[in-house]
């Protein structure tokens, strides 16, 4: 993940113990990234990428949990979301930061190595096994949401009622309310100009997560490409310059950032009809000058 | 004789006589501390297994270790799986893929457990966890659940050593319960993984120790860092074959961290906390504050580093150690958590050690151990992203030693995996005060590319279970063993005993005698640890 992590604490109890709940979700923020990172070799998921063709790879429950709501995910939006989905971020580049046309055979060599449905899960002893050779899982479009989720749960067993916590400011979530006013206000960002917000979703007890700004596009030949590709197209996302889902988890608000990146507005809206439980804002437009803003089941208040 | 210059040989000379007449003698070898300079043939024929210490020489080997029939004590010494262990091979780690079952229990259901030992454990192929105890309900559930939901919950630790279904038991409990759990798991024919440091004092760790022997069972100690492949390769390759640092004059260790090292409170409703030896519900969860169980930092982190110290001077002990230890948290605890100590080591090699936790600042990551040598620095560090990293001393001629340092560590049967081969060398001048992210295109870093899938992925703690299997199922000494466990833990309780009584603290060789008491304070076992044992039914 390599993101900052930030907590903010409510000071309604000793600094001295706040301290101690910080310390703790630290480091727990910092062992799960040992655990999920694929560029940490130790870590379960390279483990996973390693050995789960060649034999059931047994995990933690915890880490089991979120690979099946990877997979639930996967099939609840007709498989835009997509943990398998590595080697074509590899064949255009992006995992080592750096994008590039990839040739069609390259992409027809990658696309054969991906799709959940290869994934096996089983329950029983909870282990996670490829069914084909040359799969490998990413959580990078949802582990930072995981882990906004484990530290919020932490959080609310040492009895903290009042706390925002974030990761790089992508993936937030709060408990309770701030000191001051009906519940935390957030602003989402304009990918054009990070400094000025599209407008604020005001949130209790909720998480958000927004993806897309520029940083995650590259310039080729005179055309912009998303960092986030069509698991069915091989190709990057169009159409959409940035997300954000309000959700009852950051796993999933953070996945379905990604996901309605590839949907599009139509299948995002539908989706969230569909969905209680999932609001979003959709920027739109192929070019920052031309974009429109889509929300449903949130209010997004707008300053001018 | 120089109680320094004494090495494994003596332990292990120890360990064959005690485990074939039950007399415990120790007779003294000097061996030379393990340079290569040749043992006395007796020995190498008396002890096959210890004849090189593993920082020597690669420890044998995957292959069967030669037929030890030479002398009557190892002729006696028959590896049979109930019979007194062989010391003649030292298991590392074991096969990679080795599909043999193996059931663990695990006494202590705490963090060291629930989020290293108890993952790595089910990384391994063949291993279930069968059984797992602890006083807190939900800590004990939540092992059993990342152990597949199979394991039987104990909340005493004497009914899991009798009755437990397991080949093998982890204990990683707090300090001053290590002895009594390994007396009374040896006593019920049980073989040991004991979480480092080994026990609360020398004579604790000297007990466990007569206790194995009587038992012929298996002791390992967890030291991972004894497992760590860049460890290994370091120690082994740079240190040893081509000697790349020169003559090492001193060393330096730092773990700092900013931060108050305590956890928050745990529901503690119906937990008979005194019954199992804690006075307070606080200290069940905190143990490494509180000195009744613990010796703080130096038990809890720098024992690892003081391990590695040891391990890489070529197993050597201190002389003497003085320290000062100051406690910055002023929250009730009763442990050092700022320590600076500095030890002599044999050959005028001197240590300083600190570890804090009011500021966390270093160039290296969070722990590092810094060997200083004429001819280049070494600096290991297994938390950050570069593990080891080597300076070259300005005026020393690089193309004399890089190629030595491209070359591949010799052959070595003990790995099963030998891939620790071309190292990335960057060329560059360090620049002082850097943080590592930034010098670490500048400097020369060892860092391992292999295409051995397995190895990359492989944490310490697993390597280490699987050498724990491997000993236990094969009947092989492990490679950080009792002996290892008893000589990491003396520096830090000695550094203890300095920090507490503010003075100068002597190596005595009584500490290594394993039929002596002696009467410092880091040799004997404290009032708590005879409450633990009254504990419990």
């Amino acid at each position: 993940m390599a993101a900052p992590f930030e907590i903010i604490l409510d000071v309604d109890r000793p600094e001295q113990e706040l301290r101690v709940f910080a310390d703790n979700a630290f480091e727990m923020v910092e062992h799960l990234e040992g655990q999920l990172s694929a560029y940490i070799p130790t870590s379960d998921v390279c483990w996973i990428n390693d050995t789960a063709f060649e034999r059931p790879a047994r995990i933690e429950p915890n880490l089991f949990e979120l690979l099946k709501t990877c997979r639930r995910l996967y099939e609840e939006t007709n498989g835009a979301f997509d943990i398998t989905v590595g080697p074509l971020i590899k064949a255009w580049g992006f995992f080592r930061r750096e994008g590039r046309l990839p040739e069609p055979a390259e992409l027809d060599t990658a696309r054969a190595r991906i799709g959940m449905e290869h994934v096996r899960l089983d329950d029983e002893d909870h282990s996670v096994r490829f069914e084909k050779p040359g799969i490998e899982i990413n959580l990078g479009a949802v582990g930072k949401g995981y882990v906004v989720d484990r530290v919020l749960e932490a959080l609310r067993r040492w009895g903290v009622r009042c706390a925002l916590v974030h990761s790089a400011q992508s993936s937030i979530g709060v408990i309770g309310k701030p000191p001051v006013g009906d519940g935390w206000r957030l602003g989402v960002t304009d990918p054009r100009n990070p400094e000025k917000a599209l407008g604020s979703v005001v949130l209790t007890d909720s998480t958000m997560s927004t993806s897309g700004n520029w940083e995650q596009f590259f310039k080729l030949e005179g055309r912009m490409y998303s960092h986030i590709i069509d698991p069915k197209s091989g190709q990057p996302a169009q159409g959409i310059l940035s997300t954000t889902v309000i959700g009852p988890s950051a796993a999933v608000s953070d996945a379905l950032a990604t996901a309605f990146f590839v949907m599009g507005v139509e299948r995002a809206r539908q989706f969230c009809e569909e969905r209680g439980d999932i609001g979003a804002v959709l920027l739109a437009g192929d070019v920052p000058e031309h974009r429109e803003i889509h929300s449903w089941k949130c209010i997004l208040e707008q300053e001018d | 004789m120089d109680s320094n210059k004494m090495d494994r040989r003596l332990f292990l000379q120890t360990t064959a006589v005690a485990a074939t007449t039950a007399a415990i003698t120790t007779t003294a070898i000097d061996c030379g501390k393990g340079k290569p300079e040749k043992p006395p043939v007796e020995t190498v024929k008396a002890t096959p297994g210890a004849k090189p210490t593993p920082s020597v020489t690669p420890a044998p080997a995957a292959t069967p270790a030669p037929a030890p029939a030479a002398t009557p004590a190892a002729a006696q010494a028959t590896p049979t799986a109930s019979g007194p262990l062989l010391p003649s091979e030292a298991a590392r780690e074991g096969p990679l893929v080795d599909t043999r079952p193996f059931k663990f229990g695990l006494i202590g259901c705490g963090s060291q457990a629930l989020l290293n030992l108890l993952p790595a454990a089910l990384r391994i192929a063949g291993v279930k966890i069968t059984a797992v105890c602890d006083i807190l309900p939900a800590r004990a559930q939540a092992a059993q659940k990342l152990a597949g939901g199979q394991a039987k919950i104990y909340d005493d630790w004497k009914a899991l050593l009798k009755e437990a279904d397991m080949d093998g038991v982890i204990i990683a409990t707090p300090l001053v319960f290590h002895r009594p759990m390994a007396e009374d798991a040896f006593k019920n024919g049980r073989h040991v993984f004991c979480e480092k440091t080994m026990a609360y004092s020398i004579d604790d760790c000297k007990a466990m120790l007569r206790a194995q022997m009587a038992s012929g069972r298996i002791l390992q100690i967890g030291h991972h860092l004894r497992y760590h492949p860049l460890y290994y390769f370091a120690n082994l390759h740079y240190i040893i074959n081509h000697q790349l640092l020169g003559k090492i004059s001193n060393v330096h260790c730092q773990w700092n961290r900013n931060g108050t090292w305590r956890r928050p409170a745990e529901p503690m409703a119906g937990v008979d906390f005194k019954k199992w030896g804690y006075d307070d519900a606080d200290h069940v969860i905190n143990w490494r504050l509180y000195r009744k169980y613990s010796g703080g930092l130096m038990t809890e982190l720098a024992s690892h580093q003081l391990d590695v110290v040891n391990w890489f001077l070529g197993d050597q002990l201190p002389q003497a150690v003085v320290g000062v230890g100051k406690t910055d948290n002023k929250d009730g605890r009763t442990i050092f958590d700022n320590v600076h100590l500095v030890y002599e080591y044999p050959e005028g090699v001197v240590m300083t050690y600190e570890s804090m936790t009011t500021n966390a600042f270093s160039p290296f990551g969070e722990a590092y151990e810094m060997f200083q040598g004429e001819k280049a620095t070494l600096v290991m560090a297994h938390l950050s992203k570069y593990v080891g990293l080597y300076f070259i001393e300005p005026g020393v001629a690089e193309e004399l030693w890089m190629p030595a340092a491209h070359r591949a560590p010799l052959e070595s049967p003990n790995l099963t995996q030998p891939v620790y081969k071309n190292p990335i060398i960057l060329n560059g001048t360090p620049s002082p005060g850097s943080n590592i992210e930034n010098i670490a295109n500048l400097v020369k870093i060892i860092n391992v590319v292999n295409t051995e899938q397995a190895q990359t992925t492989m944490s310490t703690y697993e390597i280490e279970l699987r050498g724990f299997k491997r000993a236990v199922l094969d009947q092989v000494r492990p490679y950080c063993d009792g002996i290892v466990g008893l000589r990491s833990a003396i520096p830090a309780l000695l550094g203890l005993e300095a920090m507490e009584k503010n003075q100068r603290v002597v190596m005595n060789p009584s500490y290594l005698d394993l039929s002596a008491t002696a009467g410092t304070a880091a040799t004997t076992a404290t009032a708590a640890t005879t409450t633990s044992t009254k504990a419990g039914p």
